[in-house]
């Protein structure tokens, strides 16, 4: 059964597969730099590797007054790193894909496009992230 | 950026790729030189090897169409080699072709072909010199042989490391009778001993008593051994081990060449050493020793040095914050560090430069296959294929450099008609230099055709809508439209250049590399392109500056010069376009706040930088503060990211922060920009 890192962006809670996590920070300001789209807050450095950090609350279209930056996730999707702000990593829990739930009709065109599907964990609700298109979608 | 082969045939099939690239390069090198000592039977020996190893490996690995050719190569080969057949142009061409050949064939199976067929001309051209006059050795057999299968001639992994070095011993041994008793031989042991490398066995019988006195049970003799092996002192030990106490040996390592009265000596005491310095040893022999390491492991330990620079810029910033001097002891240690690590810094980059040759090689086809489409004879002469250059540059440079071949081949060189009225060689000369001038290596392109026709590409300019008629250029600006998008020179287009692809993509791709191109033309004596690069591309040298409360680097060799800026003297020319007065002219003005998006405040902007770019256009450059001038490490923003506008790369700084590197061109860009928005207002 494969496994995936639970966090939150505000009240609501994401997943992703844990294979694709490389390393989890404390958030801290990233270096800015001109023309870079509003989701994206800069580069940081990492052990020497110069590496974009993403918000992903604003990529996931979560409400801006609950965008609360605590830690930084970072990802690996062939090649790239690229790291992503988020409010708190919660826990990691076994994921079955076939028992995603497809989400809403009326989900916002952003979560429906970055997101696998929903995952009930009792009185929870996860949104499995899709890395691959989340690092198309931060690569615009 | 640790790769593991998960498959490890995978990896073994890497490695005769590369051992393939090797051959095939060292095949090119040999044929190229064959036409000149045609009589020279080691260089077709060693052609011979290199067909024969690529074979070996191909038959390996089950690529059969590979074995076939490179079989048939070697056949004819071999009748080279015996002599039936000799050696004059001809067949260095078909050679040629064939090298080429093989070149593709391991390129289709290294891109995960199955198969290649081969063009049926080249190998008829080759089987006739399988039947060529009266064979005098058998052709070989058609089957491949046993140990070729086997891959047993085929070295898979080359690596050159320093043989063990022969050492000379001295063994005084003697024996107990207990050894006899056991059954066991001292001969046993003398055999182990000649096995281990050259021995020289001297019995001494000085021990021996008068008859009466002799013991039958006792053993009297000493045995003097004078051993050279290359084995090591422990392997030897262990042969005595096996018989313990039973023998007494006493080793002696001995200088080399040492007298042999001094192995007679009874009881071995270390020799006085006395060097030898006249006799040179085997090892000194071998010119240089390389080991083959993965160019992964490489980039790595570069990385590595990187953060060990950025840490060192971190301990220095922590001195000054804490007013640590540098004269004292602290300061002194850390600056022996750093001078430490820039060495280290500087042998690691080297460790990553190829010679130029492995370019350079591959142009030899070019040059070949270009003469071939436009009929004309052209002569290729390489100078300095050893230089050496980064690999990151080496990769991106040869692309630009066959188009630059092709385009001297295809418009610079007359065909040899024209040359020989204008009296020159029927052949014309085709020069590829590389060397090293002042940190930067030097490329040159210098053929013997045309050369450039000022007057003819200014027509072409304006009437390509280059430039406006009537516009005066001084001889290097008219050079330098070549390298205009849209200029080509040549009316119809041809099979070799004219593919649409001009000189301005040439421009392009060695910009990346940092690159700059010269022309030094004469008419109808030819035309030397020069590409001038930087040694390396993962360290610059660039001053930090503050602007809108942020750090950034903007690289040296652009900074003409450093000024004060003072607001008083930068005048409104437009909407939000200001001059400033450098020396006995005026330069425009570039505020950094401004490509960071916001609007300079007139108080803070204190320094001016004179940037220039390689075709000597200056801007005035504003920034608020200047904080140092340092060596950075380059980190590449597209590695993780994508390109971003203003900074093609960034560093990071002591403190651990990413400063980002300024582009230069793409500040001439907004420049540029600038000017069109004026052209607008005009209109």
């Amino acid at each position: 059964m494969e496994k995936a890192l639970v966090f939150s962006l505000g009240d609501q809670e994401f997943s992703v597969q844990i294979s694709a996590v490389k390393e989890i920070k404390e958030w801290a300001k990233a270096t800015p730099f001109p023309a870079a789209p509003s989701f994206v807050e800069g580069v940081v450095n990492v052990r020497g590797a110069v590496i974009p950090l993403v918000d992903m609350a604003q990529m996931m279209g979560v409400a801006e007054e609950a965008r609360e930056k605590k830690a930084i996730i970072f990802l690996k999707n062939e090649t790239k790193i690229i790291g992503f702000s988020v409010t708190n990593v919660t826990d990691i829990s076994d994921v079955d894909e076939a028992e995603f739930k497809s989400l809403p009709e009326l989900s916002s065109d952003n979560l429906k496009y970055f997101s696998n599907g929903i995952q009930s964990l009792g009185d929870r609700m996860i949104f499995s992230v899709n890395v691959s298109s989340l690092f198309e979608g931060s690569l615009q | 950026m640790s790769a593991d082969f998960t498959d490890d045939m995978d990896a073994i099939r890497q490695i005769f790729f590369d051992e393939c690239d090797e051959q095939l390069a060292l095949l090119e090198e040999e044929l190229t030189t064959l036409g000149d000592e045609p009589e020279n039977g080691e260089k077709i020996n060693t052609i011979f090897r290199c067909v024969h190893s690529i074979k070996g490996g191909a038959a390996a690995f089950g690529m059969e169409d590979l074995v076939k050719f490179s079989h048939l190569f070697e056949s004819v080969l071999d009748r080279f080699r015996s002599g039936a057949c000799s050696v004059n142009a001809d067949s260095v061409t078909t050679f040629l072709k064939c090298k080429d050949v093989l070149f593709d064939i391991v390129a289709a199976f290294k891109n995960g072909a199955c198969s290649y067929d081969v063009d049926p001309e080249t190998t008829a051209e080759l089987e006739q010199y399988l039947h060529s006059e009266a064979p005098v050795i058998q052709p070989k057999s058609e089957d491949v042989e046993m140990d070729d299968i086997f891959g047993l001639s085929f070295a898979p992994v080359k690596i050159e490391i320093d043989e063990p070095k022969e050492c000379q011993y001295s063994i005084v041994m003697t024996v107990s009778p207990q050894l006899y008793e056991r059954g066991d031989d001292i001969r046993n042991i003398l055999i182990a001993l000649e096995g281990m490398g050259q021995s020289q066995v001297t019995v001494d019988i000085d021990n021996v008593p008068v008859i009466n006195d002799i013991s039958p049970c006792q053993s009297y003799l000493t045995w003097q051994i004078l051993l050279v092996t290359a084995e090591p002192r422990a392997n030897l030990e262990e042969i005595f081990e096996w018989s313990g106490d039973d023998i007494h040996a006493v080793i002696t390592s001995l200088p080399d060449h040492a007298e042999t009265e001094v192995i007679a000596t009874p009881c071995p005491v270390p020799v006085e050493e006395k060097p030898a310095p006249q006799v040179k040893n085997p090892v000194e022999r071998r010119d240089s020793a390389t080991v083959r390491v993965d160019i992964r492991r490489i980039d790595k330990l570069v990385d590595l040095i990187g953060e060990l620079v950025i840490n060192q810029g971190a301990i220095q910033s922590q001195m000054r914050r804490n007013k640590i001097l540098g004269d004292s002891i602290l300061g002194n240690v850390v600056t022996a560090q750093e001078q430490l690590i820039h060495e280290l810094q500087e042998n690691v980059i080297t460790m990553r430069a190829y010679p130029i040759k492995t370019v350079f090689q591959k142009l030899g086809r070019v040059v070949r296959e270009t003469a071939r489409l436009t009929g004309k004879q052209v002569r290729l002469v390489l100078e300095g294929e050893d230089t050496e250059v980064d690999r990151s540059i080496l990769e991106k440079l040869s692309d630009p450099l066959t188009h630059m071949v092709r385009n001297a081949i295809d418009h610079g060189i007359e065909n040899a008609e024209i040359r020989s009225q204008a009296g020159k060689d029927q052949e014309g000369l085709l020069r590829l230099r590389a060397f090293q001038r002042s940190g930067r290596i030097i490329v040159e392109i210098q053929d013997d055709g045309a050369g450039l026709d000022p007057d003819r590409i200014y027509e072409k300019a304006v009437e390509k809508k280059i430039i406006e008629k009537g516009q005066r250029l001084d001889r290097e600006e008219i050079y330098s439209l070549i390298f205009e998008p849209g200029f080509s020179t040549v009316a119809e287009v041809t099979d070799v250049s004219g593919r649409g692809v001009g000189m301005d993509v040439v421009k392009q791709s060695l910009q990346q590399i940092n690159g700059r191109v010269f022309i030094i033309s004469s008419k109808g004596k030819g035309t030397t392109f020069s590409i001038s690069l930087p040694f390396t591309l993962s360290v610059i040298e660039g001053i930090i500056f503050k602007a809108e409360g942020q750090d950034f680097v903007v690289p040296v060799n652009n900074v003409s010069e450093t000024i004060i800026y003072d607001t008083r003297k930068a005048f409104h020319i437009g909407e939000g376009k200001y001059g400033y007065p450098y020396r006995d002219g005026y330069l425009s003005v570039i505020y950094a706040a401004e490509i960071l998006g916001s609007v300079p405040d007139g108080k803070s902007q204190k320094i001016c930088f004179v940037i220039e770019n390689e075709n000597d256009e200056k801007m005035a450059f504003i920034v608020d503060k200047i904080i140092d001038h340092s060596r950075f490490v380059v980190k590449n923003l597209e590695e993780n990211y994508r390109k971003i506008a203003c900074f093609s790369t960034a560093t990071i700084l002591g403190d651990g922060n990413v400063a980002f590197i300024l582009d230069v061109e793409f500040l001439f860009g907004e420049l540029l920009k600038k000017r069109e928005s004026l052209l607008e207002e005009k209109v």
